[in-house]
């Protein structure tokens, strides 16, 4: 059972993949909303995967921070992988930013998704510790 | 006249191939770049940033290569680079990278994991600009960073 729900999870993002780009995987772009609660700010994850095969692909975008109302107030960058282990995709990403007086930021996150791409992570960075929240795949915005 | 039909049905094509093509390549031109980036107190060279661009496409660049700097005695550190390459406005071009080395850490006495981040803000055209770091990046605990002057040069080493 735990074999063909991993299968299943492959063939599921293989599709998907195929589907959203040329003969290979460029082009292939997937955006997830991330939301851990806060009051104040929810994220758009805007992401490049690229196959590298046997189960390994690089992922490259941006991470955008916005108000519940949707303002957008900055634009980080996101770069990782994804694995598929057991039945789940795994992503780890790393997130970096400028945002004024010459501090850079930094934040780790570790995404843990089932086969239909949608699930939950875990962030932390250097200003506001730890969080945890949902990851929903969406249609990315143009 | 068949002949002159065929060679014109040709160029129609070239030229849609062409278009394509340019299409395509919007943005960054994939390659292996070069930075030379000086010290941030004006100190001189910190070393020299060779990357590799890999067009993911929709704007999204993944980036890989080496950090080399001349250490004080003599001898030259590599380091392993990974990132990503975003145009986030029309006259930013972003970059975002983790350094990572195994290094000789003289407070252990033994060689330790090195970890450092690098943020690029360099204008789309000259591909040069200001960069910011940070030493010993520890996710949870605050990193000091400073800047510095990252120049694109030619790949000479």
């Amino acid at each position: 059972m735990k074999a063909l729900k991993t299968a299943l999870t492959a063939v599921v993002f293989v599709i998907a993949l195929s589907a959203s780009a040329f003969a290979d995987t460029y082009g292939a772009q997937f955006c997830w909303n991330m939301d851990d609660g806060k009051t104040n700010e929810v994220y758009l994850l805007k992401v490049g995967v690229m196959d590298f095969g046997r189960g390994h692909y690089s992922l490259a975008g941006t991470k955008t921070v916005l108000t519940r109302s949707g303002t957008k107030s900055a634009v980080q960058i996101a770069q990782g992988n994804m694995e598929l282990i057991d039945s789940n995709y795994e992503m780890g990403l790393q997130v970096s930013d400028i945002p004024g007086t010459n501090t850079l930021v930094v934040e780790d996150i570790h995404f843990v998704l089932d086969w239909s791409l949608n699930g939950y992570y875990y962030r932390v960075n250097d200003t506001e510790s730890k969080f945890n929240g949902l990851a929903i795949l969406v249609q990315c915005p143009q | 006249m068949k002949g002159l039909k065929v060679m014109a049905l040709l160029m129609a094509v070239l030229a849609g191939v062409l278009i394509l093509n340019t299409k395509a390549q919007a943005g960054i031109v994939p390659g292996t770049y070069c930075w030379q980036a000086d010290a941030h107190n004006g100190s001189g060279v910190l070393g020299y940033h060779r990357l590799s661009i890999k067009d993911f496409g929709n704007g999204h660049y993944s980036v890989v290569g080496t950090i080399t700097a001349p250490q004080t005695n003599g001898t030259v550190s590599v380091k392993l680079v990974n990132g990503a390459m975003e145009l986030t406005d029309a006259n930013t071009l972003e970059m975002g990278v983790s350094v990572t080395d195994a290094e000789y850490n003289t407070a252990l006495g033994a060689n330790a994991l090195t970890v450092v981040d690098f943020h690029y803000l360099l204008n789309p055209v000259t591909m040069s600009g200001p960069y910011y770091t940070s030493s010993n990046h520890n996710s949870v605990t605050t990193t000091k960073s400073y800047g510095g002057v990252a120049t694109l040069t030619t790949c000479t080493y």
